[in-house]
């Protein structure tokens, strides 16, 4: 990011910003500057976090689950970024009477690429696989991960169709891997070119239900 | 705790990453929201809209800008305070003096929570009272003006200067729990 030192710079709306102190105008004003500012943003990014430590006096509480599915609802099965483009290929393919079906047809495609991704780097490499273990006294359900021997990728699969979050563990700290996407029977995940980790973990509302050791011994 | 997969995948808009900073970082940040409006439902659609305005927001996040979680609670808390403000200007009411419509637990870490009281406690009379009027009452930097009787120049320049003594003394580089 160019540091325009032509621009006057932000100075106390800074801190004003992350206190929540500025009028919607300025707000906007100072958000606008610190994409052409490094010096500013970093001020921003000092006060938002010190922000963000005042705010630990509110405590935390668990959302009500009406907003957590609202939530998967908006990021899970939604169309592209871009939706004229879907459209526009819907017409190019002859499946306009078909667009009711835009939402279902972009998740299945999704499984169909990520099944097939799995199956292939199956077929062109050594792998292994590991149960999940439950925590503590959580319920899961049969659940493995299936990993190529050289740490290259990881394939998550679970009985049910319920959506998990799935984190690595490895030794510099936790990394999430992603969400699972469920069919009618299981829920998956293929990751390609994790990052260094020696366990996986399945996140269900926040809650860690299992994990798995993954034991790289051939790494890339 | 600060993640730079998620950080990353989130600056490039993967759905994933924004229904795992919520699943994160949703418990916080609806606290927060649920603090400035007092109700249930319009902290859901605080959050929410957020989120969804991030996403369809090119370059709202990169991970130059920081922690994930310290950047949404600022968005989520500015959402909380516009939607406040234009409803106080609508009924004349004064900003986060109506009490909760009905009760909700919250879990407040005991640790980080002394912790923030130390360091506002080391603050200036003066300072406290900036932190308190603008974070913890939710008022403007103009309102503070008014309420205090004090130049608007002055006023900006005491808050900015609280916050920045409360960055130092909570001796911190803003890591703070997640969550």
């Amino acid at each position: 990011m160019p540091d325009n030192a032509q621009a006057h710079h932000i100075d106390d709306d800074a801190e004003l910003y992350a206190l929540g102190s500025l009028d919607a105008d300025e707000r906007t004003a100072v958000e606008a500057h610190i994409a052409t500012s490094n010096a500013c943003l970093q001020r921003v990014r000092d006060a938002e976090e010190t922000a963000f430590a005042l705010s630990a006096q509110f405590g935390s509480t668990t959302p009500p689950a009406e907003l957590d599915t609202r939530i998967a609802g908006a990021f899970s099965r939604r169309m592209p970024a871009r939706p004229w483009l879907a459209i526009a290929a819907a017409f190019i393919i002859g499946l306009l009477p078909s667009i009711p079906l835009t939402y279902d047809r972009v998740h299945h495609d999704r499984l169909l690429r990520m099944h097939d991704e799995a199956v292939t780097a199956m077929v062109t490499s050594h792998f292994a696989h590991a149960q999940f273990a439950p925590a503590g006294g959580a319920a899961l359900p049969p659940s493995k991960v299936i990993f190529a021997r050289d740490g290259s990728w990881l394939y998550i699969v679970i009985s049910g169709a319920h959506r998990y979050t799935v984190e690595g563990v490895g030794p510099d700290g936790m990394h999430a891997l992603g969400e699972t996407s469920p069919t009618s029977s299981t829920s998956q995940l293929f990751v390609e070119r994790p990052p260094h980790i020696r366990s996986v973990r399945l996140v269900d509302n926040g809650t860690n239900i299992g994990s798995a050791n993954v034991i790289v011994t051939n790494a890339r | 705790m600060h993640d730079p997969a998620l950080e990353a995948a989130f600056a490039e808009r993967r759905e994933w990453a924004y229904e795992a900073a919520y699943r994160r970082f949703g418990g916080r940040l609806y606290a927060i929201a649920r603090h400035v409006l007092r109700d249930s439902q319009a902290a859901q659609d605080c959050v929410h809209d957020v989120l969804l305005r991030l996403w369809k927001k090119p370059n709202a996040y990169t991970p130059e800008r920081g922690l994930l979680q310290a950047f949404l609670a600022t968005c989520v808390r500015n959402d909380a305070l516009a939607r406040v403000r234009s409803e106080a200007r609508r009924t004349q009411l004064r900003l986060l003096v109506a009490p909760d419509a009905e009760s909700y637990d919250l879990e407040v870490d005991p640790v980080e929570s002394a912790r923030i009281d130390r360091a506002i406690g080391e603050l200036t009379d003066l300072q406290r009272q900036m932190i308190q009027l603008a974070y913890f009452r939710g008022m403007t930097h103009k309102e503070i003006a008014t309420q205090l009787d004090e130049p608007v120049g002055t006023v900006k320049s005491r808050l900015a200067s609280a916050l920045r003594a409360l960055r130092t003394s909570l001796g911190t580089t803003g890591a703070s729990h997640a969550g």
